[in-house]
């Protein structure tokens, strides 16, 4: 079988890809423990400054999920992302933000050696 | 709006032969913060940039890194007729480059392995170095003593105990598996690993991932040009 993701062949089917180790949620399912909750497929609200750029990946994305599903097919494998039931994301925060705390640690994380 | 982590996953490794200098290079074109690399030790103890255990995937060979030594691993090609690079070469690289990733491959003895890449980072002046990272907590200790001041990783693909493994070995972050997500980090900051689609990537972060393992950084390059 050829890794939905990347099209390696997969000489172990229940394990991660080596070649691609797991991008998408095509290849994910089989080693994948029981979903713990409810699976959302929609995609959360996105910030307004997000929606220009999204809709084009998403629709690829969204495709591709699809195409996977159709793949994964009959044995009813949940998708990747097994996320809490969360009505919505509150809009006053921004999808992605990073506190000070990470940024400065990762930049000092930067080491010049000499 | 800060800034989330964007590292290329063996460079972009979708577009370009995963851990050769190209690769690594791409990705910087295409707006990565830091790329991952795969170190292992070839049989004279060379520090060589590499995946898998041995040549199959790569080079249609049988060959275990790990049985050849440093010149053989040189003169090997991958992909496009791209060189193997040694962590000496890809640090080399990093100084105009990006910061790397160094994840130390577990199956050689981690204090070798780690007196080995110790010595090398110390041997490359004004060598970028983001973090150190493995699945092994043996060889992130046998680190922590030989690099002092380099930030190391915990790689992980479950979800239990990671927290209290990235806690009991002192790491400054915890690098988990994409499919072991489980709507929030277990460990701050958690970065995930490997995540090619933009939507997935911006859930991740909504639920707060600190940074993302890509083999397509243009991809998601363009959810933070959009921040
Ligand atoms: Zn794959």
């Amino acid at each position: 079988m050829a890794c939905p993701s990347c099209g390696a062949e997969l000489v172990d089917e229940t394990a991660i890809c080596q070649a691609c180790e797991g991008s998408s949620s095509a290849n994910l399912p089989a080693v994948l423990p029981p979903p713990a909750y409810p699976v959302r497929v929609a995609r959360p609200p996105l910030p307004s400054l997000l929606r220009p750029v999204l809709p084009i990946a998403g629709g690829v994305a969204a495709v591709a999920v699809m195409a996977s599903l159709a793949v994964v097919g009959l044995r009813l494998r949940p998708p990747v992302l097994r996320l809490p039931r969360r009505a919505e994301h509150d809009s006053d925060v921004p999808l992605i933000e990073i506190d000070e705390s990470i940024v400065i640690r990762t930049r000092s994380a930067r080491v010049r050696v000499r | 709006m800060r800034r989330w982590q964007l590292i290329a996953h063996r460079g972009a490794s979708a577009d370009a032969t995963e851990n050769t200098l190209a690769a690594f290079t791409l990705a910087k074109q295409q707006g990565a913060d830091a790329v991952e690399c795969d170190v292992r030790l070839t049989r004279d103890g060379t520090p060589v940039v590499f995946h898998d255990a041995d040549l199959v995937r790569l080079a249609a060979r049988t060959e275990r890194i790990d049985l050849l030594n440093a010149a053989e691993v040189a003169a090997l090609r991958v992909g496009d007729g791209e060189p193997i690079p040694t962590l000496a070469e890809a640090l080399d690289w990093s100084r105009d480059g990006l910061p790397l990733v160094i994840e130390l491959k577990a199956g050689a003895d981690p204090t070798t392995l780690a007196e080995r890449v110790a010595t090398v980072v110390r041997s490359i002046p004004a060598a970028q170095i983001a973090c150190v990272s493995s699945f092994s907590p043996l060889i992130l200790s046998a680190i922590a003593t030989r690099l002092p001041g380099v930030p190391r990783a915990l790689i992980s693909d479950q979800p239990t105990n990671a927290e209290a493994t990235a806690g009991a070995i002192g790491v400054q972050a915890l690098h988990l598996a994409v499919g072991r997500w489980l709507g929030a980090p277990p460990f701050e900051p958690t970065l995930v690993w490997t995540v090619d689609d933009p939507a997935v990537a911006s859930r991740l972060l909504g639920e707060g991932a600190r940074g993302i393992f890509t083999n397509r950084p243009h991809l998601l390059a363009e959810l933070r040009v959009a921040a």
